[in-house]
């Protein structure tokens, strides 16, 4: 599903007006956050609440959007964007949409950015856009320490993409050199 | 030819480093200029950094041109974090224009990393060390990385990095051979305060590629100075410093002295792996490398 991180709530009740509403995608919200986290995110803005079904399907939305000084929306950037159009009206997202993701063992972690030339097939089913922070088409960088990134809190998906690659005998593949895409 | 190049495998090779200024005073880098000027018959060349660990400071080809117009060989270090193909290309044909022809290709830290004074800056990565290693290459040959001529051929000796403390290990060789193939002609490594390190990754080369590099390679050193700074170092990653070291700085009358004891042990250790040479990073304190380079 889509991954999403939500803001920071003290920066986003700097945002509310008088009359707020949050608006919240019945879909991936759902899936990243409980259901507890996100009432509470109506209380904490102090706002009236909606759920619709699925955001990126351009629901009707029946919402009198005069009535209200704020509408916050909770969904992924597109779902965001299809209520201001539907509504046209300016909205303020909670949450950041950071990728396509996982969840395994109730940790949500990146496994694709949407990047539009999938290559997995050269890395041995691990996406190097994503899951390498610094989306190297020949890693890993020097940095890697323990199997995990130099950054962020992410195992290297390089180290991840050599142990596969040379456990199946790739190990030519993986010592050959990958250029930039032209990514059309 | 670059006088690196030229000796390269044919006689212990030592080289040292410099940092640009981080602003526009050249006072200070001069004086380390004239410092190097000193030693120039001893070092095959001085590595100019590029904006390490993402710390700004003055560009690296400019560092390198100021040293090149010295007398003093640099190696300019050129990383792939803030420039894109057509950027790089540019820089290496200024590079070029200039003289300079020993080059390190790196990726670059992560403008996000532990050190970086400029998180926020946005990582290029449109190349990595392999794919400028590859660029340099075809400009020795007279073409662009993108298939185009140029007026005249480069005449890199291509550098990249070895990282002996990175773990697992496995990725890394594979990462090095990798660049070989790619066109790298020597490699610098990162600090090793442990000969052990160095030669477990050799020996790893060995048995995962089936060919001695040892030849290539130049073991990276930095003089200890106190016991904070084996701290510190401790806590960047691929560092890997023994209880043992770190002892005889904490318990040494004068640590700095102690410091460039190892560093000469190291020396002594890299002849004795049959290593092309070292590279010396004084960290700022050049006296430890006029210390280290009087008894060599
Ligand atoms: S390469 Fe990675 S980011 Fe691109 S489409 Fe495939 S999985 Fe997604
Ligand atoms: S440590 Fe691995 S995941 Fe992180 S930037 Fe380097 S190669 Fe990419």
């Amino acid at each position: 599903m889509i991954t999403l991180k939500l803001k920071n709530i003290e920066d986003l009740k700097t945002k509310t007006g008088k009359k707020n509403l949050l608006i919240a995608c019945g879909l991936c919200p759902y899936w990243n956050f409980s259901k507890e986290d996100i009432d509470k995110l109506g209380e904490s803005l102090n706002s009236g609440f909606m759920k619709l079904p699925m955001l990126c399907n351009y629901p009707e939305i029946k919402v009198d959007s005069d009535e209200y000084d704020r509408i916050f929306v909770l969904a992924c950037g597109a779902g965001s964007q299809v209520v201001s159009d539907v509504l046209d009206k300016e909205i303020i997202p909670v949450a950041d949409t950071t990728g396509i993701g996982v969840k395994s063992d109730g940790k949500i972690r990146n496994y694709c950015s949407a990047c539009g030339d999938c290559i997995i097939d050269e890395t041995s089913g691990i996406c190097p856009i994503m899951r390498c922070s610094k989306s190297l088409l020949n890693g890993p960088c020097g940095g890697v320490q323990d199997g995990k990134c130099e950054v962020g809190d992410i195992d290297c998906g390089w180290i991840q993409i050599g142990e596969r690659m040379t456990k199946s005998g790739g190990k030519d593949l993986f010592m050959s050199v990958r250029r930039p895409r032209l990514i059309k | 030819m670059s006088k690196l190049s030229d000796n390269f495998g044919k006689t212990f090779i030592v080289t040292g480093e410099v940092a640009p200024p981080r602003g526009p005073d050249l006072t200070e880098y001069m004086h380390e200029v004239d410092e190097f000027k000193d030693m120039k018959d001893k070092l095959y060349g001085v590595n100019v950094v590029d904006i390490p660990g993402a710390m700004l400071l003055m560009s690296s080809l400019a560092g390198s041109i100021i040293l090149q117009q010295n007398g003093i060989e640099p190696i300019y270090q050129l990383v792939c974090r803030d420039r894109n193909q057509l950027a790089l290309e540019s820089d290496l044909i200024a590079a070029s224009a200039f003289g300079i022809e020993n080059v390190l290709a790196l990726t670059g830290d992560h403008p996000a990393c532990k050190a970086s004074d400029h998180p926020s800056a946005k990582g290029v990565f449109d190349l990595d060390s392999a794919t400028l290693i590859e660029t340099m290459k075809v400009m020795n040959e007279g073409k662009d990385f993108a298939g185009g001529d140029l007026n005249k051929p480069t005449n890199f000796f291509i550098g990249a990095a070895l990282a002996p403390g990175a773990t697992p290990i496995d990725g890394e060789i594979y990462k090095t051979k990798r660049k070989l193939t790619a066109g790298a002609d020597f490699f610098q490594t990162q600090a090793v305060f442990e000969s052990s390190l160095m030669g477990d990754c050799i020996n790893k080369y060995e048995s995962l590629i089936g060919e001695d590099i040892r030849d290539k390679v130049l073991m990276g050193l930095v003089p200890l100075y106190s016991y904070g700074m084996v701290k510190f170092l401790r806590t960047m990653p691929g560092i890997v410093i023994s209880e043992e070291t770190g002892q005889r700085i904490k318990n040494a009358e004068d640590p700095v002295e102690e410091g460039i004891n190892i560093a000469a042990e190291l020396i002594d250790n890299a002849r004795d792996m049959d290593l092309a040479g070292v590279h010396i990073m004084p960290a700022g304190k050049i006296e430890a490398l006029v210390r280290l380079l009087e008894n060599l």
